[in-house]
């Protein structure tokens, strides 16, 4: 009996000694780098295009809200890509932070069914392609996806095939797309 | 000179043939004897017998009889127990084939720190439970297992796992928090929902592992409605004496270095002392054709018990802190759907590289300390009063490919602190009456780290539960015996967690819950869910024995079970199996009546045990998918938690037959049929028919040699759960297919073990010999990777 009133007063020490902690509303997790938009400016000498995709609650429930114009046939138009976080106000640009780090990041483009050729311009520290910029020449009329897709640690270099390129993906868009007169 | 040569050929001849004769010196003689109580010389039924020069064991039988066979000529020190005896050391000289005693132990004077074997047979944790036991040899011929490929060697229980390095037990085929682990005494508490999370325990700081296939050991909880695993620290002998063991092994695939030590202290006057450590290392794995990346993991476990004990009351503390940083095989690290349609089509992972010990993201780095502090005091010699606390402390942390300033914060940060107290009384039997009572309280808080910038996965939380339960048991004259029991607990569940606003309200809650608003802001809102969950949980078993040699035990149990932390509170990706989860706060507690039974038949030379059991469950919780979802990450599967009404049924068969004096032939066979009733389809990841077979050949001096094949059938029932997704680049939707399970696959193995001297001995054993390819429906990498191909372990083990 005396060892449990030692073990007793050993336990009440223990709990005493400040080892419960109480409940306190938590601070909110504002998540960093979240990327809800992606704006695709294209520009031709005659024809200026921005399609844009949104979905302000990422993994939330709500769907993505998509603006995708025709495109004009034989256009060699100069892409330049923005990635934003508009669940801020303002909305953060996450397009600067990409560039900083480009050695660990790279676009990934698939076009199907589109008549129509796109090849990354923007380069990495090491000469790699980075491609949030990139050039579309567009050729007959024709009806399909362009799809983007940014990842980051891909190995680099690599053919520009996102399926053998590795790496976790931070971005998957795929826009419906017209190219007509 | 001629004459000197033929002498030397004479002599060496002589030796040569002396040397049989001594390697042959007689061991066959044996030992048979009889405890019984000193005060009336009723025999004791359940004594173990331990031979301290081999630390082989046996038990008496009801007759109070027991036999150590196969022994050699020489002198042994022979040291009985049993429950509510003081224990006694007996010295033998054995010369002639048969020696006879009869052992008066001291009843009613308590000796033991034995709070979970009760007094019908060794095994038993309760009087009607179906129960298997894993032995302290066993868990020391494979030191550098994890506890559920150690456990995974019972019949009926199988493991789920995450690649090679984590694993959990399944028992009867549930799993995470409807099994219940038991670390020396202690509920672990280590984020133990999580179906990739495995238990923070080193099985080298246990000396017997017993499997429980139901709810119904009462004592240590109510929810367990799968089992309760129970993992045991070694007896320590009330003796002047120090000694230890270490053991040293590597192991092939891998390149695994593995060390394992104990050292212990005792004296007779009852102080005793134990210090333990571990540590592993393991490189990628292989299987027969690649390389897995990033597959390399470590291991530590460091652990001291101390006590002071005397025949009447003790007091010990022990302390354990495991630590493991596992890689998560980078191939599973995956985006979208489409990703997975990549991975299901291909035969190997897109990316293969060489060898590396490396362990980089995606990886887990998990920390447990644990310290209990408990005392026990025997009443006017009726019973056993013990008081317990514990202390627990579980960090958890997952690493995910992150780059610039984040590379090195973990994307999930958890805390789980836990700490209980208990006051258990055990009466000792008296008039065929024995009962179990006692109460629990226990606070958790568990904290998520805001500084990884991720989502909380898991919110911070409070928990409190107290329970109180009493289990009587009264045997009857013919040793049959009933027992029936009764807990009841309660749990408060007080949490502070952030919604997406969309998901909020998408999910109903803003009209059910809005009473948990705390606050708004732009996209989130601020809730505190506080929920309770009272439960009663019920049992009743009956044990009986037929003639001899067969036994019977029956037990039916209704339990209860509150939804866990993931379950409740799950809301968004889940990486590593690339889809959404949403947990429900609307969830009742999972209500299971399981029936479950034994028939046992013993013989000399034959041991057969036929388990079935089946076991319903009300509002049973798991995963569904429910749509396909496009995010800006592309598509995902959204799963969510749901609710029915499950049935599971099976049998579990455990066969043994010895064939001649040194060969012995064994079997077991598991079988799990589980059905969702309210869509009347298969249950998923329910372990399919295995069927393993042993046959080992083994010497008088412990030699031991054989050949192990399993058989894992294929799962063919399987809820269908593929979906479609639209794949750009071939232009074409695409299923798919995440629902078939692999082909049946057939592992042979080999074992050795051989004994050097008295004190050291090897071990090598060897898994998947014909190296073949195959994957395992339970392993959450199959959609990625094979299994692993040849392994070879060889450990050494040295007494001191």
């Amino acid at each position: 009996m005396k060892n449990i009133a030692f073990l007793t007063s050993l336990i009440s020490l223990f709990f005493l000694n400040s080892c419960v902690k109480t409940l306190e509303a938590p601070e909110q997790i504002n998540e960093e780098e979240l990327i809800t938009t992606l704006v695709v400016s294209l520009e031709s000498a005659t024809d200026q295009v921005e399609l844009r995709y949104t979905d302000l609650d990422g993994d939330g429930p709500n769907q993505g809200v998509f603006q995708a114009p025709n495109l004009k046939p034989n256009t060699t138009y100069s892409g330049k890509l923005e990635f934003l976080n508009e669940s801020e106000s303002p909305a953060e640009d996450i397009t600067l932070e990409i560039e900083e780090e480009a050695n660990d990041h790279q676009v990934f483009y698939v076009v199907n069914g589109l008549n129509a050729t796109i090849e990354p311009i923007n380069i990495d520290k090491n000469g790699y392609y980075l491609g949030t910029s990139f050039s579309l020449t567009t050729l007959s009329a024709s009806e399909g996806q362009l799809q983007f897709i940014l990842r980051h640690l891909p190995t680099k270099p690599n053919d520009g095939n996102p399926a053998t390129a590795g790496g976790a993906t931070d971005l998957s868009v795929i826009f419906n797309l017209k190219i007509t007169e | 000179m001629f004459k000197t040569l033929l002498h030397t050929i004479l002599i060496v001849g002589l030796l040569i043939l002396s040397i049989p004769s001594a390697i042959a010196q007689q061991c066959n003689l044996q030992i048979k004897g009889i405890v019984v109580d000193s005060h009336d010389d009723t025999p004791l039924e359940a004594s173990s017998v331990l031979i301290l020069e081999n630390n082989k064991t046996v038990f008496s039988n009801t007759k109070g009889q027991f036999e150590l066979k196969d022994l050699c000529e020489g002198t042994y020190t022979l040291y009985f127990e049993h429950i509510g005896c003081k224990p006694l050391e007996y010295k033998v000289d054995l010369n002639k084939d048969t020696t006879s005693l009869t052992i008066e132990l001291e009843h009613h004077i308590e000796a033991l720190d034995e709070v979970t074997v009760a007094s019908k047979s060794y095994l038993a944790v309760s009087d009607s439970g179906v129960e298997k036991r894993i032995e302290s040899v066993a868990i020391q011929q494979n030191s550098s297992l994890q506890l559920a490929d150690i456990v995974s060697k019972i019949s009926g229980v199988t493991s789920l796992s995450t690649g090679n390095a984590i694993s959990k037990p399944i028992i009867n085929g549930l799993h995470s928090s409807r099994v219940m682990i038991v670390n020396n005494g202690v509920r672990m508490e280590d984020q133990e929902w999580g179906s990739e999370h495995a238990p923070n325990m080193d099985v080298n700081t246990a000396s017997s592992i017993t499997v429980v296939k139901g709810a119904n050991a009462l004592q240590y909880g109510g929810d367990a409605i799968g089992g309760i695993i129970l993992a045991e620290p070694e007896k320590i002998a009330f003796k002047d004496s120090i000694y230890g063991r270490s053991i040293v092994g590597t192991e092939t695939n891998g390149r695994a270095a593995f060390i394992n030590s104990a050292l212990i202290y005792s004296k007779k006057n009852g102080l005793q002392a134990k210090l333990q450590s571990s540590y592993k290392k393991q490189g990628d794995v292989q299987t027969p054709d690649y390389y897995l990346t990033n597959s390399a993991n470590e291991h530590k476990n460091l652990s001291a018990y101390i006590a002071k004990k005397t025949t009447h009351k003790g007091i010990s503390s022990y302390f354990s802190y495991v630590n493991s940083t596992i890689g998560i095989l980078s191939a599973s690290h995956i985006g979208d759907a489409s990703d997975l349609y990549r991975a299901l089509n291909a035969d190997r992972p897109a990316t293969l590289t060489d060898f590396s010990y490396q362990i980089n993201a995606p990886r887990q780095e998990v920390d447990h300390l644990l310290l209990k502090i408990n005392a026990y005091s025997i009443v006017r010699d009726k019973g056993k009063l013990l008081l317990q606390f514990d202390y627990q402390n579980n960090h958890r942390l997952e690493y995910d490919l992150r780059i610039g300033d984040q590379k090195n914060i973990a994307a999930l940060d958890l805390k789980l602190l836990s700490e209980s107290l208990s006051l258990d009384y055990h009466s000792y039997r008296s008039n065929g009456f024995q009962f179990k009572s006692g109460i629990l309280g226990k606070y958790q808080f568990n904290y998520s780290n805001p500084d990884t910038g991720v989502k909380r996965l898991i919110p911070d939380y409070v928990k409190l539960h107290g329970g109180v339960y009493g289990i009587a048991d009264y045997e009857l004259e013919d040793k049959s015996a009933f027992e029936f029991g009764l807990r009841f607990d309660y749990i408060d569940l007080k949490s502070y967690k952030f919604y997406q606003k969309s998901r909020w309200e998408d999910r109903g809650y803003d009209q059910l819950f809005s009473d948990f608003v705390i606050s708004e802001s732009e996209n989130q809102v601020l809730t505190k869910p506080e929920l309770q969950f009272p439960s009663l949980t019920a049992t009743l078993g009956y044990h009986a024995h037929f003639g001899s040699n067969t036994n019977l035990a029956a037990n039916i149990t209704r339990s209860k079970r509150a939804p866990n932390p993931a379950e409740l509170f799950s809301d968004g990706l889940h990486h590593s199996a690339s889809r959404i989860e949403l947990g429900d706060l609307s969830f009742n507690q999972e209500t299971s009546t399981k029936l479950s039974v034994a028939i046992e038949h013993q013989s000399n030379s034959t041991s057969l045990s036929i388990q079935p059991f089946y076991n319903a469950i009300k509002d049973f919780i798991f995963l569904r998918p429910l749509e396909v979802t496009q995010t800006i990450r592309g598509f995902f599967q959204v799963w969510s938690y749901e609710q029915t009404k499950a049935e599971l049924y099976g049998l579990d068969l455990d066969f043994r037959q010895k064939l001649t004096n040194s060969i012995e032939y064994s079997s077991q066979f598991s079988w799990v049929h589980a059905t969702d009733l309210d869509k009347n389809e298969a249950l998923i990841s329910i372990p399919p028919l295995q069927f393993n077979n042993e046959l080992s050949l083994s010497d008088h001096n412990g030699n031991q040699f054989g050949i192990q094949s399993s058989y894992v059938g294929k799962q063919n029932r399987y809820p269908d759960y593929n979906f479609n997704i639209y794949i750009p680049k071939d232009n074409q939707w695409k299923l798919i297919d995440i629902s078939s399970t692999p082909k049946a696959y057939h592992l042979l193995g080999l074992f050795a073990n051989l004994n050097l001297s008295t004190q050291s001995s090897l071990s090598i054993r060897v898994n998947n010999l014909l190296n073949t390819s195959y994957r395992n429906y339970l392993n959450a990498m199959r959609y990625f990777s094979d299994e692993l191909g040849r392994t070879i372990t060889i450990q050494y083990k040295i007494n001191y």
